[in-house]
């Protein structure tokens, strides 16, 4: 993947990765604000957008960059939303709206921006202590792990009444309007990018590209992993909380199999390797969605209406999903980013990987033929 | 008051026992199509699933008609899913298979509200099996019974399967290490298109217990044991189809114990314990109780 050089590479490249950030944030500002100058369904469906990309960009960071299948990320998604939406609630709403909560929470008071970054922390915190278990396991057995911890923090956030107000959720969320979470989105992919940018995460990098070799050169891999882990369960806590302010409620059923179901097509659709990827899946699920529940709702194009069974919209996206990753099992863009500068050199090296990239392949294919 | 707890016991055994064999069905599932292709199918629920509709549906016709052109159904629709969506990305990795089982499973639901709603569906095929009979004082029911006896058959119908025809030495072999299997003669094809015929099986199998159980269809309904297959698997090792059936047996017997034992605060939380289980073997016993040996990695 990294292509060490003694000498510092030309002003192009090294403004290329740039590009990617800027192209990818004016994709996502664009369609936003587009979606924004529609009809008031439409500016709903724009706001969860906003919260979807938060959420598959931060699930990314960990997936992506490290190779790991998580599909457990959603339990970070509720522990920031609970966080945030019992911080934001003012004591005297908590003691109308939700009297058996726990006393310490029931005066717990915070405004908006502490409360999400609040949020964001509490969902660390718990990737934290979680890692330690969940970072040693690899493939298959890390997708399982993870899906148990999904299914533990759902049955507690059903049952615990204190602080979860159980399967009803906690409602009357202060509300914040566009422009935040817009910022917010911009602002997540920044992270995700600037991540991408450092050493650290090549390193991530090199674990999921061959991890014997990897440990060979000296990378610590449960170590950089729990890294691009705790960041990733950071943003996707900060993703909850933006989805508690975006609704106005909270409730075990948004953080569990279908939301999880839908991030994890969203990442596969776009590529799960690019941060392009994910933008780019996100917005055309969401895109999809969108008019496959129009078209559910009964929708006139021209002198047809169509009005398609409940439950279509669901079989359009699972049949979308499957069919990327029957047809183009690396996404629709591969693994690659979308960049603004071409550099001729780049172009070589770029196709030079790809080669690497099949070699090693062959390799692999040929060492599970002997195993 | 020693005999009352005996019988106490005793009694508590039968459920555990029947809730074990139920468990270990779904288990079997899915370990059976794992242990060929290493694929955890999150779909197998959606079998079950397809194979109660089709007995909503077909309310009326006689008893055998109808557990024929179940079983035929959801045969069919578990061979198609490897067909159309398995088969092509047979050699990724075990991650993607999981999403793409995943993906598979979420079409299927979604087609079962298309099709019948989401609403629950009333559907009373019990017919006689509702009472319960007694022997030496101990009340055991019908439906417990009947799925026992109907497990243990199926175990000892498996068993034989696999020791004594000569597709079941090669799925066996497949098993044991795929590779070396095709090499020698095996079709990877027709191995896995049995280790999914056989799983639509016990899908059907356990549809019509689970009817015959809860008297309700609903598009969501194969959730649940797709998860407590899931758990039984991991626990009792994947791969394994021992393991599988003995994984089974143990989250029954442990749901009827946690169910007794647990002070009862904490039993809305029964689920999360188990799943902390889970998670606990996941990374103490990555193997399972009993590891097979197609999962050791080698370099």
């Amino acid at each position: 993947m990294a292509q060490i050089s003694r000498h510092a590479p030309p002003l192009g490249d090294r403004l290329r990765p740039l590009s990617t950030l800027v192209a990818v944030c004016a994709l996502v500002a664009a369609v936003a604000i587009a979606g924004n100058l529609g009809s008031a369904s439409l500016q709903r469906d724009t706001l969860t957008m906003l919260v979807s990309l938060m959420v598959v960009v931060g699930l990314y960071v960990f997936i992506g960059n490290s190779g790991v299948f998580s599909f457990g990320h959603l339990s970070f998604m509720a522990v920031g939303g609970y966080v945030a939406a019992i911080l934001l609630l003012s004591p005297e709403t908590k003691e109308l709206l939700l009297p058996n909560m726990l006393a310490p929470l029931q005066s717990a008071h915070l405004p908006g921006a502490a409360a999400t970054l609040a949020g964001g922390l509490a969902a660390a915190l718990l990737a934290l202590a979680l890692s330690g278990p969940l970072m040693r396991l690899n493939g298959l057995n890390a997708g399982l792990g993870t899906f148990a911890v999904l299914m533990i923090i759902n049955v507690v956030a059903r049952n615990w009444e204190q602080v979860t107000n159980g399967s009803s959720g906690i409602s009357s969320i202060p509300t914040v309007g566009f422009e935040v979470l817009l910022a917010a989105a911009l602002a997540t992919v920044a992270i995700a990018w600037a991540f991408q940018q450092t050493a650290l995460c090549l390193r991530v990098r090199a674990v999921r590209e061959d991890e014997t070799a990897a440990r060979s050169v000296g990378i610590g891999v449960a170590r950089m992993r729990t890294v691009a882990f705790v960041l990733s369960a950071f943003m996707v806590g900060v993703a909850g909380a933006c989805f508690a302010q975006a609704q106005g409620a909270v409730q075990p059923a948004a953080f569990y199999l279908q939301p999880t179901f839908l991030a994890i097509a969203m990442l596969v659709v776009g590529g799960t390797t690019s941060l392009s990827g994910a933008v780019v899946g996100t917005i055309l699920i969401s895109v999809l969605a969108r008019l496959l529940g129009a078209l559910e709702s009964g929708m006139a194009i021209g002198p047809l209406v169509v009005d398609l069974p409940a439950g279509l919209r669901d079989v359009g996206l699972a049949l979308t999903m499957l069919l990327i990753l029957i047809r183009r099992p690396q996404g629709l863009l591969g693994g690659r980013e979308i960049t603004l500068l071409r550099a001729a050199r780049i172009d070589a090296f770029s196709a030079q990987t790809t080669n690497q990239e099949l070699d090693h392949d062959e390799q692999c294919a040929a060492r599970t033929a002997v195993t | 008051m020693i005999v009352a707890t005996l019988h106490s016991i005793v009694q508590d055994g039968v459920d555990a026992l029947s809730l074990g064999s139920t468990y270990a069905l779904y288990a079997l599932g899915i370990a059976l199509v794992f242990s060929v292709m290493r694929l955890i199918n999150f779909a197998h629920g959606e079998l079950i699933t397809a194979g109660a509709m089709t007995m909503f549906l077909l309310v009326g016709v006689p008893f055998v008609a109808l557990l024929g052109i179940v079983l035929v159904v959801v045969v069919a629709l578990a061979l198609l899913t490897e067909r159309v969506a398995f088969r092509p990305v047979r050699d990724a990795s075990p991650a993607t298979l999981l999403v793409t089982s995943f993906a598979v499973s979420y079409l299927l639901q979604s087609l079962a509200v298309v099709i019948f709603g989401s609403t629950p569906r009333t559907v009373d095929i019990a017919g006689g099996l509702t009472g319960s009979f007694t022997v030496g004082g101990i009340e055991i029911g019908k439906l417990d019974a009947l799925t026992i006896g109907l497990t243990a058959a199926l175990l000892v119908g498996l068993a034989l399967f696999l020791a004594r025809t000569s597709i079941g030495v090669q799925m066996r072999a497949a098993a044991e290490d795929f590779q070396m299997a095709r090499l020698v003669g095996v079709r990877a094809n027709r191995v896995i298109a049995i280790s999914f015929a056989l799983s639509g099986l016990l899908a059907a199998i356990a549809a019509f217990l689970l009817l015959v159980q809860t008297a309700s269809v609903t598009p969501t309904m194969g959730i649940t044991p797709v998860l407590i297959a899931f758990i039984a698997t991991v626990i009792g090792g994947m791969g394994s189809l021992q393991g599988a059936v003995l994984g089974g047996m143990l989250i029954g017997i442990a749901t009827v114990v946690l169910q007794v034992a647990l002070p009862v605060e904490l039993r809305p939380y029964r689920d999360a314990f188990v799943f902390a289980v889970v998670l606990g073997v996941l990374v103490l016993r990555p193997g399972g109780l009993i590891v097979a040996r197609s999962t050791i990695t080698r370099i």
